[in-house]
């Protein structure tokens, strides 16, 4: 009976996380509201702004952004670039203090004692010296649009908004399947996902760059949480608990450099999957008791919270299912196995299920990248694998009381940005 | 939508002559999902049908390659296979649902690309 209990209520979050999808798969389709980066009275807001770029031996990248940063469209007299080296052992502290030198709004900081704890440490450093009322962020392998910042900040002028997220399209998909295969992920996160959240008013989650937030606010939150590995879900929370909300603006496109092998996507995915686990134990509870959210938002931030937990409850679903098997026969077990299989089909892919993957790829025009869909599954299975890994990893750290994490760094090549602006 | 809608219950009534339990499951929400998600999009309407038509052809014979492997295994009639069919049937069910639909919408996409040039 206990068995059956299990697996009716782990089928039920299941399809709560399969009408989850499907509504946002229908809202990319059918919601055409546009989102307008102008003021009332068509004026455009421009508010003194501070960029963060923290970088740890990115001598392959760092001399991109920091030249693009200098070709961005926004006022120079209302734009500060904080660069901050944090302990590099390689030539990003030469590269970074010779462009600065040329450019009065770049600053760079260097961490070479106090650094190497991390993103969050980086960047609460670089906050330090930051005058702008927007903090920016963007990490030191991407490449923004030119009028990005604009875009970003015009939704600033809601009093309500503390913070902005734009939009991450993959750099070097055409290297190999690997990156293939996260641009498709990054299409069905953003273009999809993180749309619809926004469209329907829900929680679009900030993504660690690409983003910013009104200066007082993240100051009065305290910065960056450095003990946290997915700080930028962790100050989604935070920023929603004090009664603010996040906006996404897809029209406001950045382009990264996604991890190009397996054992890199192994780390970097853990390394989500930990940070969010650990959100979710954080911000559960206070989401549930928020004054300042609506029911629709604590829905979705339960979902969000759990959401790296879906692999964990699909591979205890069939195994209860195949315990009910044996022990018992059961008329519930028979019932919920069907919607179990359509909900776990329909919600694989790295939480991008594979119908908000395809619709939007289609709506980006991606015609060859829609034939490598049904590969997501096998994605899944070794998300599936990582997410256990990760759950057992927090479980242990928790039980030994050893919270100190490590930072393994993605490594990035400085690849061609020629393919990308070509595709447009 | 609509005509799409119209040639979604024409197979499924053909079809039920045919199939019955979870393969007719799967040839509905096949063409439930086709119906929301493929037809709303841009592109020619003769290339929407004729996947609906195709998706509903590829799912009778992988259901009917699939009950005839099943039928064999149930001749053998051993525990583990029966065990296998129930824990692995439901997703060798649908797994023809997402490689049909995704290749479907790649072919309308490229149409839809070709007729914009």
């Amino acid at each position: 009976m206990m068995l059956n209990i299990v697996f009716i209520f782990v089928v039920m979050i299941m399809l709560a996380y399969l009408i989850r999808h499907y509504i946002f798969t229908i809202v990319a389709l059918y919601y055409h509201h546009g989102q307008s980066y102008h003021t009332h009275q068509n004026m455009v807001h421009q508010p003194t702004v501070s960029v963060l770029i923290p970088a740890h031996d990115e001598e392959r990248v760092i001399g991109r952004i920091l030249q693009r940063m200098t070709e961005l469209t926004y006022p120079k007299d209302k734009l500060q670039i904080i660069v901050i080296d944090d302990a590099s052992t390689d030539r990003t502290s030469e590269i970074t203090d010779k462009i600065a030198e040329k450019h009065e709004s770049m600053k760079v900081v260097h961490r070479y004692h106090d650094g190497g704890k991390g993103k969050s440490a980086a960047l609460n450093e670089g906050l330090k010296y930051a005058t702008g009322e927007i903090i920016y962020c963007f990490d030191a392998d991407y490449y923004p649009q030119h009028d990005i910042l604009e875009k970003l900040t015009a939704h600033f002028t809601d009093s309500q908004v503390g913070a902005v997220q734009g939009r991450v399209t993959v750099l070097n998909e055409p290297s190999n399947l690997v990156t293939r295969l996260v641009a498709l992920e990054r299409i069905g996160g953003y273009r999809v996902d993180q749309k619809a959240r926004d469209d329907l008013q829900l929680i679009p989650q900030f993504g660690g760059t690409v983003g910013g937030f009104r200066s007082h606010l993240i100051n009065s939150l305290g910065g960056w949480d450095p003990n946290m590995l997915a700080e930028d879900t962790d100050l989604t929370f935070r920023v929603y608990l004090s009664g603010h909300k996040v906006r996404y603006v897809n029209e406001a496109e950045c382009y990264e450099e996604a991890v190009e092998d397996w054992r890199s996507y192994w780390h970097q995915r853990c390394r989500w999957a930990k940070g969010h686990m650990q959100c979710a134990f954080k911000h559960l509870w206070p989401l549930m008791r928020s004054k300042n959210l609506r029911l629709r938002e604590k829905v979705d931030g339960f979902l969000l919270l759990n959401v790296y937990f879906v692999p964990i409850l699909v591979g205890l679903a069939w195994l209860f299912g195949a315990m009910i098997f044996f022990t018992q026969s059961s008329l519930w077990a028979t019932l919920c196995w069907g919607p179990l299989s359509i909900a776990v089909y329909s919600a694989t892919g790295n939480f991008a299920p594979f119908f908000e993957v395809g619709i939007g790829a289609y709506l980006d025009q991606r015609k060859e990248a829609c034939r490598l869909i049904p590969l997501l599954f096998l994605v899944f299975l070794y998300n599936m694998v990582i997410c256990m890994k990760a759950f057992l990893d927090l479980c242990i750290s928790k039980a030994s009381g050893n919270n100190r994490q490590r930072w393994v760094k993605t490594c990035h090549n400085g690849g061609d940005i020629t393919w990308e602006m070509r595709k447009g | 939508m609509l005509i799409g809608t119209i040639f979604a219950i024409f197979f499924l009534c053909l079809l039920s002559q045919l199939l019955e339990g979870s393969a007719l499951v799967t040839i509905l929400v096949f063409n439930m999902l086709s119906i929301i998600l493929t037809f709303p999009l841009k592109g020619p309407l003769w290339c929407k049908i004729a996947w609906l038509g195709m998706g509903n052809l590829i799912g009778i014979v992988w259901n009917l390659v699939r009950l005839s492997l099943i039928m064999a295994a149930t001749g053998i009639k051993t525990e583990p296979l029966s065990l296998v069919n129930f824990i692995l049937g439901p997703v060798t069910d649908f797994i023809w649902l997402v490689p049909v639909w995704s290749l479907g919408l790649s072919v309308l996409s490229s149409l839809e690309h070709q007729g914009r040039r």
